[in-house]
């Protein structure tokens, strides 16, 4: 696994090499191992504490209607000409709340009516409506992967992603006061402004 | 007569005629596989025969392999069924047992994590008690193995194998009193057990337990049981047919001292206690029928001579 900066850190130095193992084996079935780009983990077993912090790579661009799916306008009515299913569920989903059900048709697989009301007007630049954002899901799995990475018994966590940032903190006791300057430290490790 | 665990692997062709070969010689089958045209016994059979069955068997493709742990059941547990603990190392550690003959069952803790919260329920303690000897696989920190053993072991009675990441001279020294066994750069980890070092540390967890229990044989030995658990599993085959529709792979499992016999409690255990041996002597004289916190099978628990005035 190829990651700009990698460090596991703790008093045992077998259990850092055992972490160092398993932060590595649980980042690459979680698919997770290109898209981290920095990845620093601490563990106090006295405290007891886990700290890991990091930042993402480049992340996947935002799915825009546009990305998928012809739009014409037509007096009345404007028809969303699909290319690709994948994200064909969440654009119905975000079409229904945007417009209504009875706005929305789809009279067969690859097709989607939009009632054009001069009343209730559809969007001109419909074209460029966000879809979905990969991201949302990466860091939904790379919290699940860093949960797996956490020894069992830290129950108490706290967790925070915030522009390619993230870190996780998880203990048995209450998290320490000082977690937030815990957390810059290890970023300022890093080489990231903390 | 002193039987020897022995694992006999060869072809499905003819090989009833080593399954009588070893009834013949005195000896019993533990256990049947048949995997396609391979089929697989574990057995006891007597020490100075063991060439004999090897002359017999190798035409018919047959190879024979001393395994210690045929006849033994063993627990292999986990502080939980999460993630973090399954499928590796716990199941791989189980299965590998299992290859050399042991009947090894998981047993995963409810609240078995955490240094300061880990603990273990009456139930589980109970279920633990039930095995030849109990494997806990705990993590990677000394800290943690030290605190948290302390609750773990206590209400165990059965010898403890204790595995952890720390080396085992980190580990003997963790644990106050000492405990049956240790097995150290084994801990917590995420992968199969595939490359060469990781399979020699599943040896060496086979080869403690090994170790563990032969001393438990020798202190056997010293006081010896009224009746092999081996031929008291012959005889229930013999009386209580209903076993043979069990489904269970081992209907009946053979433990160091005693039997798991996989049929209910309430309807068989009377029927059981009144199974004849031999000349008036039935099991019920000679062994405890118990109910057994694992479903409702029944646990038998051969007494020793000393007790009974009897040895069948």
């Amino acid at each position: 696994m190829v990651l700009e900066h990698f460090v596991v850190e703790s008093p045992e130095t077998g259990a850092a090499s055992a972490y160092t193992d398993i932060a590595n084996d649980v980042l690459l079935d979680h698919n997770l191992a290109r898209a981290v780009e920095k990845l620093h983990i601490q563990i106090d077993p006295e405290y007891p504490l886990f700290l890991a912090a990091g930042t993402l790579g480049r992340l996947p661009p935002l799915i825009r209607l546009r990305d998928f799916a012809d739009v014409t306008f037509a007096p009345g009515k404007v028809t969303l000409g699909i290319n690709e299913e994948t994200h064909l569920a969440t654009l119905l989903d975000r079409l229904w709340s945007r417009y209504g059900r009875n706005r929305v048709e789809q009279p067969d697989r690859w097709t989607i009516e939009i009632a054009d009301e001069p009343d209730l007007p559809v969007d001109r630049d419909l074209a460029a409506m966000v879809v979905s954002d990969p991201s949302e899901g990466l860091v939904r799995d790379l919290i699940y992967a860093l949960l797996s990475i956490a020894p069992e018994g830290f129950r108490v966590r706290e967790h925070k992603y915030e522009n390619g940032r993230f870190w996780l903190a998880s203990s048995e006791n209450t998290l320490p006061e000082d977690l937030p300057e815990r957390v810059g430290a290890l970023f300022a490790r890093m080489g990231e402004p903390s | 007569m002193i039987l020897v665990p022995i694992t006999y692997k060869g072809g499905v062709y003819r090989h009833d005629e080593i399954v009588d070969l070893i009834a013949d010689l005195g000896g019993y089958v533990i256990q049947k596989h048949t995997l396609a045209t391979e089929v697989v016994l574990l057995c006891l059979v007597p020490r100075d025969d063991i060439p004999l069955i090897e002359r017999i068997g190798r035409p018919l493709g047959g190879e024979v392999q001393l395994s210690p742990l045929v006849g033994t059941e063993v627990a292999i547990v986990t502080p939980s069924l999460s993630i973090h603990h399954l499928p590796h190392p716990a199941c791989d550690i189980a299965e590998y047992v299992r290859r050399l003959g042991a009947k090894s069952n998981m047993v995963g803790l409810a609240r078995g994590y955490g240094k300061r919260v880990a603990q273990t329920s009456a139930e589980e303690r109970e279920i633990i008690n039930e095995h030849d000897c109990a494997v806990f696989l705990l993590g990677n920190f000394e800290h943690c193995i030290k605190k948290k053993m302390v609750a773990l072991r206590r209400g165990i009675d059965v010898p403890i194998i204790l595995t952890g990441k720390p080396p085992v001279e980190e580990l003997r020294q963790a644990v106050d009193p000492p405990v049956a066994g240790y097995v150290g750069n084994v801990g917590r980890f995420m992968h199969r057990t595939k490359e060469a070092d990781e399979i020699a540390r599943l040896d060496a967890i086979v080869a403690e337990i090994t170790r563990v229990l032969d001393l438990r044989r020798e202190e056997i030995a010293k006081d010896p049981l009224s009746a092999s658990p081996a031929r008291l599993m012959a005889v229930i085959q013999e009386q209580v047919p209903e076993i043979a529709e069990v489904t269970s792979p081992t209907p009946i499992t053979v433990q160091i001292a005693g039997l798991r016999v996989k049929l209910p409690y309430a309807e068989y255990a009377d029927r059981l206690r009144s199974v004849e041996i031999e000349e008036g002597v039935t099991i019920g004289r000679i062994a405890d029928v118990l109910p057994s916190r694992m479903r409702d099978y029944i646990l038998i628990r051969i007494k020793p001579s000393s007790e009974t005035d009897i040895v069948v």
